[in-house]
């Protein structure tokens, strides 16, 4: 992917154009949001990070002036305040995610990778199958090699969450996020548990474990 | 700001309303006074009038008789009976056996000077039954040497003006007092609005609404525009003191979060390599979550500080709280699970409240972790959410400890941490959280005994039903 990359902070910002590099996608490095706007104006970017706090003009404004003029790429926002509105605002601005320094670079990435194929609604599809696991959709069954799996409303809602992203890593935020729908970090291990039930019912029955954790990453079902 | 019907037992009890209402007193007081002592005066000065006037007649007569002798009395008194037919003036002339000469009545007994002799005064012939019987006469008497001559003035039209006098007080009193209790109860009226917009204003700035300001263009200055200027000064002050607030914390917050960023663009290629000793491997690790650690710690206090002065926005919408606490619940029961408690949720009925749906579930599940933290396993704990005639609430009952009553307030402040469980994890911030939140949505925590065990409640005063904005 060609991503720009707004970041004021010189070693942070080589550091995640190093690792998104390092991914296959092809970073440019701005500075300042002035030169952000310039370079999204003169070319095609397939997604743009915005530091939220950069001199010449901050992020959020810059993401204003972007989509006025009707740049649809996707925008996620880094920011240092993790304040209660700052995610609000930045949605409302027109971002399509959004991160609290310091974060993981595979929290970006898996975010990236979220909003580069972001899941179509294809409504014919009624069952979804990720190697030997299937998920029927209308009658919420789920079964692994002809075993029918009995799931409770959330590990159904977690399944269904990885089965339409297989091989795609999710963060721990990024499942709080869009399974509890919670924005802020719970001190327990919530979603470890979770991870752990539902794998209980998928994988522990089964030989070939499909739902893997990347250590200090976040999940991923491997198909 | 919804319009709230405002009951008459508050202008009734208004500080103008009393104000008005003691005046109203004193100005009736005073009109009755002044009233009565008219009265006195103007019926003396009525009664030596027509005394005199009486006097007056008499003496004329009595010049007459000394210069004209009887005969010329007797022509007088009969000329002044003609002219006075409806006797409002009476003359008699009797002589000294008590035998009536001339006149329109009939006295029994003589007298000289000054008398009052409505009862005692007879009309004669045709009059006897006449329209003037019961009238009020004041005569005077006087002897000359053939007998006596009375004359008499009636005093009816004292009474008259006596009742005229009266009436026109009670009637101009009447006016007044409606007119002045109209005007209070209109000012107090008016009056109760402003405090009351005032009111709402300082309510309102209590939850973090500081730009409204209240204005009155083309009013004139009186008590109420200077305290409401005063009031419009401070919130401006407070807004600017939380506008530098919100400068600091996002100042500190880059401050303090680019290094972090930079460290951690440090440490997590190594973190990532795997081919590092797993000694130092382990380390890493650890460094990056006390890491993580120093930064929630951080968001928390920012997030605290943010509700504290109100400086969040913090949204007002109708949200179920049953529902929020069946997700909560269900999403932390695995975890009491594996921590070997027991988590139970009551949340049955629909419980509408005002408020933030985030903040709200934040509220839950730190008082759900709290307890998990905090109780040695097995523990039972209990998530409930219900309405009183108090308004609504919920509640997280544990079986654990519990929090001995004197440290049950100061558990509620930042960073207070209970001896026995410092060791446990947690910043001391918890709680303060949750009580902020309670406090951003008109609400309260309590945390009572449980016997054994701690009952920590939420409680949403009735007042959360007008937070809609």
């Amino acid at each position: 992917m060609k991503i720009l990359l707004a970041e004021d902070d010189g070693e942070t910002g080589a550091y995640i154009s190093k690792g998104l590099n390092a991914e296959g996608h092809s970073v440019d490095h701005v500075l300042n949001g002035r030169d952000a706007l310039t370079q999204s104006m003169t070319q095609p970017y397939d997604l743009l990070i915005l530091d939220r706090m950069m001199p010449e003009l901050d992020g959020l404004s810059l993401l204003k002036a972007l989509r006025a003029a009707h740049n649809t790429a996707p925008v996620i926002l880094l920011t240092a305040m993790g304040g209660l509105d700052e995610r609000v605002d930045g949605l409302k601005a027109g971002a399509d995610d959004y991160l609290v320094k310091p974060f993981a670079l595979a929290e970006l990435s898996a975010r990236i990778q979220a909003l580069a194929r972001r899941p179509v609604l294809q409504k014919e599809v009624t069952e979804l199958q990720v190697a030997d696991l299937k998920l029927d959709l209308l009658t919420r069954q789920a079964s692994r090699a002809g075993h029918e799996i009995d799931l409770q409303p959330r590990e159904y809602l977690l399944l269904e969450y990885f089965m339409r992203r297989p091989g795609r890593v999710q963060t721990r935020t990024m499942l709080l996020e869009a399974v509890w729908d919670i924005h802020f970090d719970p001190k327990t291990s919530v979603v470890e548990t979770h991870i752990s039930r539902l794998r209980g019912k998928i994988d522990k029955p089964f030989n070939k474990p499909l739902l893997q954790t990347l250590h200090g990453v976040g999940y991923v079902l491997q198909p | 700001m919804n319009k709230r019907w405002r009951p008459w037992t508050n202008i009734v009890g208004s500080f103008s309303m009393r104000f008005a209402a003691l005046l109203s007193l004193v100005f009736t007081v005073a009109v009755l006074l002044a009233g009565a002592l008219s009265y006195i005066l103007l019926s003396q000065e009525l009664k030596t009038r027509l005394s005199n006037e009486a006097r007056q007649m008499a003496e004329n007569l009595a010049i007459v008789y000394q210069a004209d002798g009887l005969e010329e009395v007797i022509n007088a008194i009969d000329a002044g009976v003609m002219s006075t037919k409806d006797h409002s003036n009476l003359y008699l002339f009797l002589d000294n056996n008590l035998q009536k000469v001339a006149g329109n009545f009939e006295l029994a007994a003589p007298f000289s000077g000054v008398k009052d002799i409505s009862d005692s005064v007879i009309f004669s012939g045709e009059d006897r039954e006449g329209n003037n019987q019961g009238e009020q006469y004041l005569a005077f008497g006087k002897k000359v040497s053939e007998g006596w001559i009375i004359t008499a003035r009636d005093t009816s039209w004292l009474v008259d003006s006596r009742e005229v006098l009266i009436q026109s007080v009670a009637w101009g009193l009447g006016a007044a007092l409606l007119l002045a209790v109209g005007t209070a109860l209109f000012l107090a009226h008016q009056n109760e609005r402003r405090i009351e917009r005032l009111g709402a204003i300082l309510d309102s700035a209590a939850f973090g609404d500081l730009g409204q300001r209240f204005a009155e263009p083309g009013r004139a200055n009186d008590d109420i525009t200077r305290i409401a200027l005063q009031v419009n000064e401070v919130l401006g002050r407070l807004a600017q003191n939380i506008e530098n607030l919100q400068q600091v914390t996002t100042d500190v917050a880059h401050d303090m979060r680019a290094p972090l960023t930079r460290l951690r663009t440090k440490l997590e290629p190594h973190y990532l390599r795997g081919d590092l000793p797993k000694d130092t491997q382990h380390d890493l690790q650890k460094a990056m979550s006390e890491m993580d650690t120093i930064v929630s710690t951080f968001d928390a206090i920012l997030r605290l500080a943010q509700i504290e002065s109100g400086s969040a926005n913090i949204a007002r919408l109708p949200v179920d709280l049953s529902a929020i606490c069946l997700t909560m619940g269900e999403m932390l029961e695995p975890v009491a699970v594996e921590l070997g408690h027991e988590l139970t949720v009551n949340c049955g009925a629909e419980v509408l409240v005002n408020g933030d749906k985030d903040l709200l579930s934040q509220a839950i599940v730190n008082l759900i972790e709290n307890a998990f933290n905090h109780c040695p396993a097995p523990a039972l704990i209990e998530l409930t959410t219900g309405i009183t005639d108090a308004g609504a609430f919920f509640k997280v009952c544990d079986s654990g400890h519990g929090i001995e009553e004197q440290e049950r307030t100061a558990v509620l402040q930042r960073f207070y941490r209970l001896e026995k469980s410092r060791s446990n994890a947690g910043n001391g911030l918890g709680l303060s959280l949750v009580n902020a939140i309670a406090i951003a949505h008109h609400g309260q925590i309590t945390l009572s005994d449980n016997a054994p065990g701690l009952c920590a409640t939420f409680k949403f005063s009735r007042n959360n039903e007008s937070m809609i904005n």
